[in-house]
C-alpha cells in the first residue's frame, strides 16, 4: 500500500517535471548562463583585487533569484493552469488523492529546483576553477543552504498557490514572504531592544516565529565570517528546522487543497 | 476532516517553534547572526539597503567596491582628493565587515597618496578588529606606524623597517598592486638615504621591477615597471 502510494506521488512528481520542461521553465538556465558568464568578465575589470569574491558571491546570488524565479513560475503557472483548465480533474479523478497530490506536486517542484540549482551551480563551480579559485567545502555547504531556503520558500508557495483566488496575488504573498523571510532575524534583533514597544514587540517576535527564518539558511553572507568549515552541527540543525517548517507547510496546504471547492 | 493531520501540524509547529529557539540561543548562530545596522546604513543608495537587509549583503558590499573603483579612478574627482571616500568606505565595511581587501587598498591610499595617516592607521585597526585572524593587517600596521615614526625621526633605521613590513605585506597574494610601485619608490629613497648602500638598493629596486614587468598584477604596474627600467637603462 505505502509503495502503491509513494509511486503515485512520484508519477505526480514526474508529471509536473515534465510540464516544468514543457513550459520552457528551464529556459531561465539560458539567462543564468549568459549573465554569469558574460558578468564574470565585466567583473574582472570593475571589482580590481576582489574579482574571484565578486564572482562566486554575484554567482551565488544569482542562483538563489533564478531558483526563486524558477519556482515561482513552475507553481503558479502549473498550478494555475490545472485550476483554470480543470486538467487538475484528469488527475484527480484517477486514484489519486488531494493528499497524493500535494506531495507530488512538492516533489515535483522540488525536483525541478533541484535540477535547475545543480547545473547553474556547476556552471559556477567551472567558471570559478576557470579563474583559479581555491574551493573548499564551504562553498557546497552555501549551496546547500541556498536550496534548502528555496524549498522551504517552495512549500509555502505552493500553499499561496492553492489558497489565494488569483495569480498575482500568489505570487506577491510568495515574493513578500521570500523578503520577510530574509529579515525576520533582524526584526527579532529589533525585538529584543529595550527601546521597543511592547506592542511591537508581541508583533515582531510573532514574525519571527510564525514566518519562516531564511537568514537560518543563508551562508553565502557568513563564507567570510568563518575560519575553516562552517559548524556542522548548526547546518544539521537548520535542515532539521527547514524540514519541519516544510512538513508544517505541507499539512496546511493540504488541509486547504481539502477545503478547497473547484 | 481527519485529526491526524492537525496533530501532525501541531507536531511539525512545536518542532519549528523549538528548532528556532534552540537555534536562537546557540552562541555560533549569534555569532553569525549579527544585527543589522539599519540606522547607520540609512545613507547607502537604496539597491543597497534592500539588497543588504534582504539576504545579499557579500553581494552588495561587491558592487559597493565596484562603485569605490570607479569612485577612484575619476581623474576629476582625485583633483579634489576623494572627499566622500571614507564614507563610501564606511558604507562599505558596514555592509560586510570581513571584506579584507578594502582596508588594505583604501588604507593605503590615505597612507601614501593623501597623507591621511592617522585616518590610514584607523582604517587598518578597524579591519584588525573585524577581522582578527587576518595576519597581513599586522604588517601594515606596522608599515604605517613606522612610516609616521620616521616622519618624526628621519631614522632611517625606521624606513628600513617600512621596507621590510611591505615586503612581508607583499607574500600575501591579495596584496593592492599599489603596493608594489610604492616599494620600489622606496627602495630609491633608500639608496638615496643610505649612500653606502646605494648600489645595494638599486639592485632591489631592478630585481623588483623586472618582476612586476615580467609578472604584472596589473596593466598600469607594468607600465610603471617598464619605465623605470628604462629610466635605468634596463630594457630600451
Amino acid at each position: 500500500m505505502e509503495n502503491k502510494t509513494l509511486s503515485k506521488i512520484m508519477a505526480v512528481a514526474q508529471n509536473v517535471l515534465n510540464e516544468c520542461i514543457r513550459h520552457k521553465i528551464l529556459n531561465v538556465l539560458f539567462i543564468f548562463a549568459a549573465a554569469i558568464i558574460g558578468g564574470s568578465f565585466i567583473i574582472k575589470e570593475l571589482a580590481p583585487g576582489a574579482e574571484k569574491r565578486a564572482l562566486i558571491d554575484t554567482g551565488y546570488a544569482s542562483i538563489e533569484l533564478f531558483g526563486f524565479l524558477t519556482l515561482l513560475i513552475s507553481i503558479f503557472i502549473t498550478t494555475f493552469e490545472e485550476f483554470e483548465m480543470k486538467n487538475i480533474w484528469i488527475t484527480l479523478t484517477k486514484p489519486v488523492g488531494r493528499t497524493t497530490y500535494t506531495l507530488g506536486k512538492f516533489a515535483g517542484i522540488s525536483l525541478t529546483l533541484i535540477l535547475n540549482i545543480s547545473l547553474m551551480f556547476i556552471l559556477l563551480l567551472g567558471l570559478a576553477l576557470l579563474n583559479g579559485m581555491a574551493l573548499d567545502i564551504n562553498y557546497f555547504l552555501v549551496i546547500i543552504g541556498v536550496t534548502l531556503s528555496l524549498l522551504v520558500t517552495a512549500a509555502f508557495s505552493l500553499l499561496f498557490s492553492i489558497v489565494s483566488t488569483n495569480l498575482p496575488t500568489g505570487i506577491t504573498f510568495s515574493a513578500l514572504f521570500f523578503f520577510i523571510g530574509h529579515l525576520t532575524v533582524h526584526l527579532n534583533s529589533l525585538a529584543d531592544k529595550d527601546t521597543t514597544a511592547p506592542a511591537l514587540k508581541i508583533l515582531l517576535k510573532a514574525i519571527y516565529y510564525i514566518l519562516p527564518n531564511l537568514s537560518a539558511f543563508n551562508l553565502k553572507d557568513k563564507v567570510y565570517m568563518v575560519d575553516g568549515a562552517f559548524n556542522l552541527f548548526y547546518i544539521f540543525s537548520t535542515l532539521a528546522y527547514g524540514l519541519a517548517y516544510i512538513v508544517a507547510c505541507l499539512i496546511i496546504t493540504n488541509i486547504a487543497f481539502s477545503k478547497k471547492e473547484m | 476532516m481527519d485529526r491526524k493531520q492537525y496533530i501532525y501540524l501541531t507536531a511539525a509547529a512545536l518542532l519549528v517553534f523549538a528548532g528556532l529557539t534552540f537555534l536562537g540561543e546557540q552562541p555560533y548562530f549569534k555569532q553569525l547572526h549579527t544585527p543589522y545596522p539599519f540606522r547607520e546604513t540609512a545613507s547607502v543608495a537604496p539597491y543597497a539597503y534592500v539588497s543588504g537587509v534582504s539576504g545579499f549583503r557579500a553581494v552588495t558590499a561587491d558592487f559597493l567596491w565596484m562603485d569605490i573603483v570607479q569612485y577612484i579612478g575619476d581623474p576629476e574627482i582625485m583633483k579634489i582628493r576623494y572627499p566622500e571616500l571614507g564614507r563610501k568606505f564606511s558604507n562599505l565595511i558596514l555592509m560586510d565587515p570581513n571584506f579584507t581587501y578594502p582596508y588594505l587598498a583604501i588604507s593605503g591610499m590615505f597612507m601614501f597618496e593623501l597623507k591621511e595617516r592617522e585616518k590610514a592607521l584607523e582604517l587598518i585597526k578597524e579591519g584588525m578588529k573585524n577581522n582578527p585572524k587576518y595576519w597581513i593587517f599586522n604588517m601594515y600596521l606596522a608599515a604605517y606606524t613606522y612610516s609616521m615614526k620616521w616622519d618624526a625621526t628621519k631614522d632611517t633605521r625606521d624606513f628600513r623597517k617600512i621596507v621590510l613590513n611591505i615586503e612581508n605585506a607583499m607574500r600575501d597574494e591579495s596584496h593592492p598592486p599599489m603596493l608594489e610601485r610604492i616599494l620600489g619608490s622606496l627602495y630609491l629613497k633608500l639608496a638615496e638615504l643610505e649612500p653606502a648602500n646605494k648600489q645595494v638598493w638599486e639592485t632591489r629596486a631592478i630585481k623588483h621591477w623586472l618582476r612586476m614587468y615580467e609578472k604584472p598584477t596589473e596593466k598600469l604596474n607594468k607600465e610603471y615597471a617598464e619605465k623605470k627600467l628604462k629610466e635605468f637603462g634596463i630594457i630600451n
